[in-house]
């Protein structure tokens, strides 16, 4: 068996035999497997590979077989082997002779070739790239051992009872369930962290996790090992185990880094191991997780404390695996009971909104966000199915133009005696031979977009390559696209009437043209309306895409500079950081050309945590959230930014720990909370997050000390509550600098630096920037993502006025004669064109009417679509599709009716400049 | 006759080898005495046309240790091919005289 299989794949030796017949043929054949298997031992199976299909295709090869099969060996069998083998060889001879033709013909014509492969190319390349992208970020198959055995388990919300997360006291519970789970793991959503390593302070994310994590979902490690129980303790020392992209792209992949003390968050962490390779992230996303740490160090680098206590709102995900035997339903009915035992327990904290067992593969991150990225998937589908669909058709319209067009070399061809298949096996090579070099380079486009997409530094890991499967789809698809419309003229102009084509040098021949023409137009309608459609689209989700990157989020970001430091990496305790900061603080604001300086935690406009909050004189309405974010702000923090103060005071420096804690409020949420402007002396209480206690138990209690106007901290042009803490009542290991400039801000940028410097050369700097500076950076990926659509929809209108010019052009040369004996009898040149336009201008009209059309009801179906997600998805604001905007609608119309118009008038107009005499030599 | 020049050092590997003269080997003596890099398929080519011509014939070659499937078959020079290439080599040679490399 060893022997055989060292031997090269059959599917190719095939062909060989297929090639070589007879006795003579097997030696050949023998000679080459033999030296397969040389080159195989010496290098490499892959190699091998390459170089037995290199025989195969090469020229030598070909002439060989053609040379034994002519070669009169003599003797009864060989001739027998002889004609048994001609006739294959001469249909291959002949499609041999008829790709080099259609190669010579496709390059001759290469203004009809270059656009149609490049459209092509551009409708299998980018479809193909982005398809993969997305797929692989969102959509790729549980990497998990017997993953139909897996479930996921959530406590439902108080406020929605839909799924959410769970405490870590909840997940315990679950885990007792021995009866029906063989094993129960938990793990935090993603979090960002900062860890130091060699190469300085980075950005990360990490997963808390427990030490059952690998065994519940049946992963192997890359390398080392898993933290154990004794290590997912309050006492123990923290280790870590490293993703595998982090490992590669952020440790140089190298296996000393076993062993190594990084610090995440200012704790030292030891790294214990790698993770599985290819598996990014608990949620089997494109999330990419770098660190996994043990639950138990959530309060030591996490700094949450609470997150091990029961709340009614936990960030735990809990994955279980079915113990042998055991049902979904069973599952659920026996968490049903525990939720009824939770919430007779803790009525406090528990809601007694049940808990919810669903089937790992049916989530994809996570129910409440699931929905929002099917609907960013669909999205994506009606683009790319329009995009290709623009391709497919332009790709049909241009063969028929051309098969008409060539209604004269068919006859020339039939008259010298050319058969009827003959020419339909040309014509059909010609088109398969154009969407082969469609197809491929379609996949290198393919291949160096995904390449340029993995470049970029993007959250999401996209590192999965190419699917093939789509390429191979859309390949399939123009393939048959180009067979189906290549023969169809094919076909026709094969049933030609000879004489009267031959005559007519190239005129309508009656019956078959209209035909064509009729089908013609159908596909040059298909391309308006559905350029029109990706137009409209696009245009709408751009429109909403500028509409909240130029939001005013309350101040203005000109003039403004940070520099940001992390005292935890320098060993800082809270006082020391805090004194350290008010230093840094002081010697910058000395600056010359600062105007004035604060202390916050990180650059506006971010916010810097959130909670639920406990109002006294306001009862939310049932579901209703009183969620708001906060923001850390010291004293001079709202003069810096220049937002004046509309009611009471803003932070001063006695606003201390010790004191009592106090909060300034933005107008929306003292109008919304506490049902006035001035709300400057009422109290209100944090549910969770820092300095909340247990679960529902109110926590902080903070007195409104001012109110500000609006203040947002995103792009959302809604404004929503707001809240800012003093900055001396915080945590304030993390702290930035925030200073007004009176000169060019970017100027103050290195002697701000430099007094950090000056002050301990070991203090972590994150970043130093104006705040335009950062604010443009963050919205990057929004403005590429613009980009990227923009490109998608000039890529359309571009391949729709290729279509469109193709036709018209065509159509005009077709009318040659009659445009010469109209010049000549003396008709004016705009009339001419406007006759020649008037039929196209006719069929634009309908396009563009069906387009708009149609645009609507896609448009009104997906926000249709998008608010019923909105509603499952519990209020997240999805914000993933556009809405129908008339003006958006009049620019697409104007647009394509501009661009339409002038596909239509340049061939027009050429073709009366030609000039009468060009014309009526044609007569 | 005259031969090509591919031909003709074929027949000369061919008459080097003698009763190893199969495809593969004269492929490498080619390369290595002739430092000429054909593939197997170009030497078959060439030794086919030259069976046409009646030059060079063949026979399967014995068989061999560790090898699968049927034995090679090895070439020799029939009276016509060594004819040829001696009057190739005569012709190559008179042409030869009188010759001096300025």
């Amino acid at each position: 068996m060893s022997a055989l299989r060292r031997g090269p794949p059959q599917y190719l030796s095939a062909v060989l035999r297929w090639l070589f017949q007879g006795a003579r043929g097997a030696e050949v054949c023998e000679e080459l497997e033999h030296e397969y298997t040389v080159v195989r031992e010496r290098h490499s199976g892959l190699v091998a590979w390459v170089w037995y299909l290199g025989q195969i295709l090469r020229p030598s090869t070909w002439l060989l077989a053609h040379e034994m099969r002519t070669h009169a060996f003599g003797g009864v069998e060989k001739t027998k082997e002889k004609r048994r083998g001609a006739w294959s060889f001469m249909l291959l001879d002949h499609i041999w002779r008829d790709t080099r033709y259609a190669a010579r013909r496709l390059g001759r014509d290469w203004r009809f070739t270059l656009p149609a492969v490049l459209v092509l190319a551009l409708g299998i390349g980018a479809n193909t790239a982005m398809f993969s992208a997305v797929n692989t970020a969102l959509f790729r198959p549980l990497p998990f051992e017997d993953a139909d055995r897996l479930v996921n388990i959530y406590q439902n919300r108080s406020e929605t009872g839909q799924d959410f997360g769970n405490s870590y006291p909840a997940y315990q519970d679950m885990a007792g369930y021995t009866d029906v789970f063989a094993g129960v793991a938990a793990f935090t959503v993603p979090m960002p962290v900062r860890y130091q390593a060699d190469a300085g302070i980075g950005p990360g994310v990490a997963e808390y996790a427990t030490s059952n994590y690998l065994a519940v979902q049946g992963l192997d490690l890359q390398m080392g090992r898993w933290f154990n129980a004794e290590e997912d303790s309050p006492d123990a020392a923290v280790v870590a185990v490293l993703g595998h992209q982090a490992w590669t792209n952020k440790f140089g992949a190298t296996p000393d880094v076993l062993g190594q003390t990084i610090r995440i968050d200012g704790v030292p962490v030891t790294v214990i191991g790698v993770g599985p390779k290819g598996y990014s992230s608990s949620f089997h996303s494109g999330l990419v997780t770098d660190f996994w740490l043990p639950t138990s160090s959530v309060a030591t680098v996490g700094g949450q404390a609470d997150e091990l206590e029961r709340t009614a709102d936990g960030s735990f995900m809990v994955r279980a695996r079915l113990r042998d035997g055991v049902t979904l339903p069973q599952a659920q009915q026996a968490m049903t009971a525990l939720a009824a035992i939770l919430a007779s327990e803790y009525p406090d904290i528990d809601p007694g909104t049940g808990i919810s067992v669903l089937r790992s593969e049916e989530v994809l991150i996570h129910p409440q966000l699931d929905a929002m990225l099917r609907a960013a998937g669909w999205f994506l589908m009606i683009i790319v199915g329009v995009l290709l669909a623009i391709a497919c058709t332009n790709l049909a319209t241009w063969l028929l133009v051309r098969g008409l067009a060539r209604n004269k070399e068919v006859s020339v061809r039939l008259a010298l005696g050319a058969t009827r298949g003959q020419i339909v096996r040309h014509l059909l090579v010609e088109s398969t031979l154009l969407a082969g070099a469609g197809g491929a380079a379609g996949y290198f486009l393919a291949e160096w977009t995904i390449r340029l997409v993995a470049l970029m530094d993007l959250p999401i890991d996209v590192s999965g390559g190419l699917d093939y499967r789509v390429l191979g789809f859309t390949l399939a698809l123009s393939l048959l696209t180009g067979v189906a419309f290549g023969l169809a003229p094919a076909l026709t102009a094969t049933r030609v009437n000879l004489s009267p084509a031959l005559r007519a040098g190239g005129d309508d021949t009656l019956h078959s043209s209209r035909r064509g023409f009729n089908l013609k137009n159908v596909l040059v309608v298909s391309q308006v309306v559905l350029s029109c459609v990706l137009l409209v689209y696009e245009g709408l989700y751009l429109r909403s895409l500028a509409a909240t990157q130029s939001v005013d989020f309350g101040f203005s970001l000109e003039g403004l500079a940070f520099v940001e430091t992390d005292a935890r990496f320098a060993g800082y305790d809270t006082d020391e950081a805090a004194a350290l900061s008010e230093r840094v603080r002081e010697r910058i604001s000395a600056l010359p050309g600062v105007e004035s300086a604060t202390l916050t935690a990180s650059p506006p406009p971010g916010a810097h945590g959130g909670s639920e909050l406990v109002f006294d004189a306001y009862e939310p309405a049932d579901r209703e959230s009183t969620y708001a974010q906060w923001v850390w702000a010291g004293p001079d923090y709202f003069d810096v930014l220049g937002v004046p103060l509309l009611h009471g005071r803003t932070f001063t420096d006695f606003d201390r720990p010790e004191t009592p804690s106090v909060a300034v409020i933005n107008e929306s949420m003292a109008r919304r909370y506490f049902g006035t402007p001035n709300a400057v002396g009422r109290r209100f209480r944090l549910v969770d997050g820092a300095g909340s206690s247990a679960g529902g138990v109110p926590g902080t209690e903070l007195e409104v000390i001012g109110v500000v106007p609006d203040v947002r901290t995103s792009s959302d042009p809604q404004a929503l509550p707001l809240f800012f803490r003093s900055y001396h009542q915080g945590q304030r290991t993390m702290s930035t600098v925030l200073v007004r400039a009176t000169v060019d801000p970017a100027t103050l940028l290195q002697p701000m630096l430099q007094v950090v410097r000056n002050l301990d050369d070991a203090l972590p700097v994150i970043a130093t920037k104006t705040v335009s500076q950062s604010v443009t950076e963050s919205l990057g990926a929004r403005r590429a993502l613009g980009g990227l659509l923009g490109a998608l929809g000039a890529l359309g209108l571009g391949m729709a006025c290729l279509g469109l010019y193709a036709v018209v052009s065509f159509a005009v040369s077709r009318r040659s004669r009659e445009i010469g004996i109209r010049m000549t009898l003396g008709a004016r040149q705009t009339r001419v064109i406007w006759v020649l336009s008037k039929g196209v201008a006719k069929l634009l009209a309908v396009g563009v009417t069906l387009g708009l059309a149609l645009s609507w009801l896609v448009v009104r179906g997906s926000s249709v679509l998008i608010s019923s997600l909105d509603q499952a998805a519990d209020g997240v604001n999805l914000n993933a599709g556009p809405t129908a905007d008339p003006t958006t609608f009049a620019l697409v119309m104007l647009l394509m009716c501009a661009v339409d118009l002038a596909a239509t008038f340049f061939p027009a107009w050429r073709a009366t400049r030609a000039g009468p005499l060009a014309a009526v030599r044609h007569l | 006759m005259s031969l090509g020049d591919l031909q003709q050092v074929a027949m000369l590997a061919v008459a080097r080898l003698g009763a190893n003269a199969y495809g593969a080997a004269i492929r490498d003596e080619l390369l290595h005495v002739a430092e000429r890099k054909v593939s197997v398929q170009t030497v078959w080519v060439t030794l086919v046309r030259l069976e046409k011509q009646g030059l060079v014939d063949s026979t399967e070659g014995p068989r061999e240790e560790g090898r699968r499937g049927r034995a090679r078959r090895v070439f020799r020079l029939t009276p016509a091919g060594w004819s040829a290439l001696d009057t190739a080599r005569a012709s190559t040679a008179r042409m030869w005289e009188g010759v001096v490399q300025p």
